[in-house]
Order: C-alpha cells, then structure tokens, then sequence
C-alpha cells in the first residue's frame, strides 16, 4: 500500500507566465467541491439512516438488543401488519438478528483466519513460480466473484450435501415440532461467507508476506532457519498489522453481507440451542443484513421501516469500526516495513 | 541443515492449504461451467422472462437482466468516474486545505466499508421523497416517490464504484514524475493544463484499473438492485424501451439485472428455477472474467511503462 503523501511541486505565483488563470481557479473549487460532497454523503448516511431507525430504538430501549418472548419473525411480522387486534406494533427484541450475525461472522472468520494465512504463505512462499503467478488472479477472481454465485453455489450444492450426510431422519424428526432443519443452516451461513472472505485475505496477506524485506529473510536462513521457521519467526510477525487489517477488512464484508446468507442460512431467525450439541450448526439463523432484504416487500409499514432501518444502523456502526480499526492497522502495517 | 519434524508438518499443511484452494475453485468453475452450458442458448440470452410452471417458477430469457447489469454499470460509473478523479486529483495535487483532505481520504474509506445493503436503505430514505419522484414514480396519491428505478440504483451503485476509482487513480497520480509537472510549469503552463495534458494522461492506466475495478463491484451488486430497482425479473421491460425516445421512461421504470434475476431465481428466491439461476450465473461469471483479464492487461501495461 502507498502512502499518499509527498511534497508538493506547485507552480509559484510570482514567476509571472500564464500562473493562476481563472480557470484555475474555478477549478479548483470544483474539486473542492467534490470532496467537500464526499462528507455531506457520509454525514447523509449516517442522518437518515439513523433518523427513519430510532423510533425502533426509542420504542425498546435497551430491551432491543434482548430476546423476548415473542419470536423475532413474528414481531416482525406483526410491525408489518399490526397486532392482533389490529393496532400499531412497535416491540423489537433484535437478539436473533444479532446473534445470526455473530455466529455466522464469528464462524467464518475461525475458519478462514488459519487457512487464508496457510494457502497465502504457500502462494507467497513455498509454491514454485509459475504455481504461484497462476494462482494470484485466480484469487482475484474469487475475491471478484459476486456473492449471490456463492450464494447459489451453496443452496444448489452444498445444502444438499449437508441435508443427506449431516443430518440423520430421526433426530430431524424429534427437533421438527421446534424447528425443521434443512441444509440451508449455521454451518451453510459460515461456510459461504469463508467462500467470500478467505479470497480476500489471502490476496492481502500475500501481498503483505512479499513485501517482507528479502534481507530480514535472508538474515533468518543464515542463522540457520529452515523456510518454514523463517515464515513463523520472521515474516508472519512482520505482518501482523496486515493480518488485523486483513481480517478487518474481511469481517466488515462478512457482517454486512445480506444476499448470500439470505440465501444460506434458512432466513428464520431462530436461536440455536447449544445443548443440540452439534446440531447447534444444523439449525437456522437469519443475520441483520439478510433481514433487510428478506422483509424488504414490507418497507410501507412505518414500524417495520423503523425496524429494518434500525437494523441498519447497528450495520453502519459496525463497519464504521472496522474501517477505522483496519486504516490504523494498516498505517502501523506501513510504518513497519516502509522504513527499510 | 537438521529440518525438525514440527516444521514439516507446518509446510505440509500450508501446502494442504494450497490443494485445497485449487480444488475449490476448480470444484466451483467446473459447476459453473457445467451447469452454465447446459441452460445457454441464443433464445436464453436474447428472450425476455416469463413465468414458468408450478414446479419451476421461471422461463424464458435474459435479456432485460443483461441490458439491466450494463445500464447500471454505466449510469454509476458515469456519475462516479468525474466525482472520484476529481476527488483523486484533489487529494494528491491540491491537498488544502488540509483538514478537509483528511475528512475527505477518511470519507473514502468509510464508503468504502459501508455494505451495499445499507447504500440501499439509505436510498430508500432519500430517493421516496415525494419531491424526487422525478426519477422512479409516484406512489398513487400518497405524496411518495417509489424510490426503485435504474436511476435511483445507478446513483447508490456510483458511491460503490466512487473508492476504487479514487484510490487507483490517486496511486497512479503520484507515480507521475515531479520533473514532468516541473517542466511544465517551467513552460509557464497553469495547474489546470499542467494537470489536463501531463499529470491526468500520465495517469491513465492507474485510472483505467479504477474504472474497471468499480466496474466489477457495481456489476456484482445484488442489494441495491433487490431493493432500489425492485425484483421485478418477470415483468418485461416497457414497450419499446430500446427506442432512444424512451429511454427517459425505461430509466425511471423497474427493472432486474443478472444479479437479482440469479437471486429471484434459486431456491432461496420466489422463482425457485436452477435452471435459469445457473444460465444467469454463467453469464455474470463470464462478465466477471472480462473484467479481470482487462484489470490483468492493465497492469501489465503499467509495469511495462515504467
């Protein structure tokens, strides 16, 4: 990654010659122009985001990041309908949303973590040249490849691989008067988004593990390291910040993702039982993201928009984080290998 | 030199890491391939949909899905290409003043990072303004704008395609030689023309990678389309929509492009038809591809050059 930043050669004023024109200077207004537009769109983002979701908040309070006794898919529903007896419904416990996000995020980011690191020190290290230059666009090509192609790719191929192999009749039959369990899951959720994250993090700890000084590797072999120890002893904790900034990086994609899990996770939001011991994977989920799109016929109703905008706000916080984590990560990433 | 045995399993399992990378995306590509291939025909990619049997919800072709993708690729990349050189061109040659340099890179950055589902809820909230009902329609009498048409999802896809475009283009500008902005202004030349005739054209393969990248992430976008151009994959286009005349109706109208039509159309969609799901995918994988191998020969160039 380059700095953006270099002295500036600028034309002086009092050479004489044709310097600030007026072009010039309309110019550069246009362009201060522009950027300026750049924070009224964030600022926007965040105003009306915020704006049409806190009556969701203001109605719950902190209960909206509880669980409730009614089921999230029929609050939900009823926000979108009324109540029962016909009158307006603003009850919101969001715990299923969230706990979706966490475990399919938490999930795929433990799976991909060690195996990005592992196929990224292969390409970037052991595999032989040509392997490794066949290799790189073909990362970029999966990193490229839209997530409703691995949204399909799960649904038509995995999920029913997962429905024979994992999941036995008789114990599907003795959960199904609480939940049906199909092969669209948790482990489904988590194993698409690794689908989509792991490209990504390769490319970036790839690119982080050759930009490692060759002497400080050279250092390592002559006192005596093998390749292996050297990657562990030297490169990996040269690239920690890309690491964090990496994973960041991905983990922003993975909690914002909606149309792949929508499709992946069996889009109820039920709250997996940890006592089903490995069934807890086998049961279905539905993230924040994937419930914006999911109810998205219903934005009509004010109660639901406040809801599903709500839902929007806790992703917009979220990535705002992450952001802000992965640029300082990668700064502190640049200060350590840009000064050899 | 004694190799201990914890080391070799660490190499071992990097290169098991390595097996596994390529038979996914070989496993992937081949599904692809193959099932792709066996739904595509000329009638496919040039009919328009239509709604199938019981069992399979979708029929027909692609067509309003492809001419879909493109124009929203288009309609984004040309409301974010001037804003992002203009944004590039800003942060690297002008750089005051300063605090607004530094909210505009942070900007960037967090547009960057913001999911497109919330691009799109953010839409929704500006675009069913009654007042800018003037770019998709009027929601009967109830003062709303419906907020889904091409031109409400080309303006939220230009914020998706706006930080590669910038940040390539802001790489590209400072491998540009000082010598050559010296030379100029040197030649009495202006910022203006020292930047239009040296600094821009001398740029130009950074930016060009920027457009295409932009152009990869609008073409793979699926929520903004879902809900600011609505999913309507089975309603055809407008009569007529391909007479330039038109063509202010058909921006302002719904539509779907390849994306929503593959998620309309698999399992997790109302249209539940593998078949066309498949077809659609190949399509876009192939748009994808092109993409890429255009990033590729860009890069090439640009390592050529120096």
């Amino acid at each position: 990654m380059a700095t953006f930043t270099r002295p500036l050669v600028e034309p002086r004023p009092q050479s004489g010659g044709a310097s600030a024109t007026r072009a010039d200077g309309i110019f550069r207004a246009v362009l201060i122009a522009i950027s300026a537009f750049m924070l009224i769109v964030i600022a926007a983002i965040t105003v009306f985001v915020f704006y049409v979701g806190w009556p969701s908040f203001s109605a719950n309070g902190l209960s909206w990041f509880g669980s409730g006794d009614t089921p999230l898919d029929v609050e939900l529903g009823y926000s979108f309908l009324g109540d029962p007896e016909g009158g307006r419904y603003t009850t919101l416990n969001a715990w299923p949303a969230l706990l979706g996000t966490l475990l399919t995020t938490g999930g795929a980011l433990l799976l991909s973590f060690p195996f990005a690191l592992l196929a990224a020190i292969f390409i970037a290290e052991l595999a032989p040249k040509r392997l490794a230059a066949f290799l790189d666009p073909i990362v970029s090509v999966l990193a490229a490849t839209p997530s409703v192609i691995y949204g399909l790719f799960a649904i038509l191929v995995l999920a029913p691989l997962i429905e024979q192999n994992l999941i036995p009749q008789d114990k599907a039959e003795q959960i199904s008067p609480v939940v049906t369990l199909t092969g669209a899951n948790v482990l489904l959720g988590i194993l698409v988004l690794t689908l989509m994250i792991a490209p990504l993090m390769i490319a970036i700890f790839a690119d982080a593990l050759r930009a490692v000084p060759v002497k400080w590797k050279e250092g390592a072999i002559a006192l005596g390291c093998d390749e292996w120890r050297m990657t562990r002893r030297v490169s990996i904790r040269a690239i920690r910040p890309a690491l964090v900034a990496g994973t960041t990086l991905a983990m922003g994609r993975a909690v914002g993702e909606a149309i792949a899990l929508s499709m992946a996770t069996g889009s109820i939001a039920f709250i997996p039982n940890p006592l089903d011991g490995y069934f807890f994977f086998l049961e279905p989920v539905r993230s924040l993201a994937s419930s914006i799109v999911d109810y998205s016929e219903g934005f009509e109703s004010p109660e639901l928009k406040a809801n599903l905008f709500a839902f929007g706000v806790i992703l917009l916080i979220t990535t705002a984080a992450l952001t802000i984590g992965a640029k300082i990560a990668s700064r502190a990433a640049e200060k350590k290998l840009g000064g050899s | 030199m004694p190799v201990r045995l914890s080391d070799r399993i660490g190499v071992g399992i990097a290169y098991v890491a390595g097996t596994i990378l390529i038979v996914a995306v070989a496993v992937i590509m081949l599904w692809l391939i193959v099932q792709g291939l066996g739904t595509i025909s000329w009638d496919f990619l040039t009919g328009e949909p239509a709604p199938g049997t019981l069992e399979q919800g979708v029929s027909g072709g692609i067509l309003p899905a492809i001419v879909g993708t493109f124009l929203v690729v288009a309609f984004g990349m040309a409301v974010a290409f001037p804003l992002g050189l203009g944004v590039a061109i800003f942060l690297t040659e002008y750089r005051q003043p300063a605090w607004l340099a530094k909210g505009t890179d942070t900007a960037i950055d967090l547009i960057f990072g913001v999911p497109s589902i919330v691009f799109a809820l953010f839409g929704l909230a500006i675009f069913s303004q009654g007042w800018l009902s003037f770019i998709s329609n009027p929601v009967g009498d109830t003062g709303m704008a419906t907020a889904q048409s091409f031109f409400c999802s080309s303006l939220m896809m230009a914020l998706i395609g706006l930080p590669p475009v910038v940040r390539s283009s802001q790489a590209a500008i400072l491998g540009v030689p000082d010598q050559q902005r010296e030379a100029a202004y040197a030649l009495g030349k202006g910022r203006l023309t020292t930047i239009r005739r040296i600094v821009v054209p001398g740029a130009r393969p950074g930016i060009a990678t920027g457009i295409v990248l932009g152009v990869g992430r609008i073409a793979g976008d699926t929520a903004i389309v879902w809900i600011l151009l609505g999913g309507a994959v089975l309603q055809a286009p407008p009569d007529g929509w391909y007479l330039p005349w038109n063509l202010m109706d058909f921006l302002r109208s719904e539509g779907s492009t390849l994306t929503t039509y593959i998620f309309f159309s698999s399992p997790a969609g109302e249209g539940n038809s593998p078949g066309p799901a498949y077809g659609a995918a190949f399509v876009l994988m192939v748009v994808i591809l092109i993409v890429n191998i255009a990033l590729i020969r860009l890069s090439r160039r640009k390592i050529g050059k120096r």
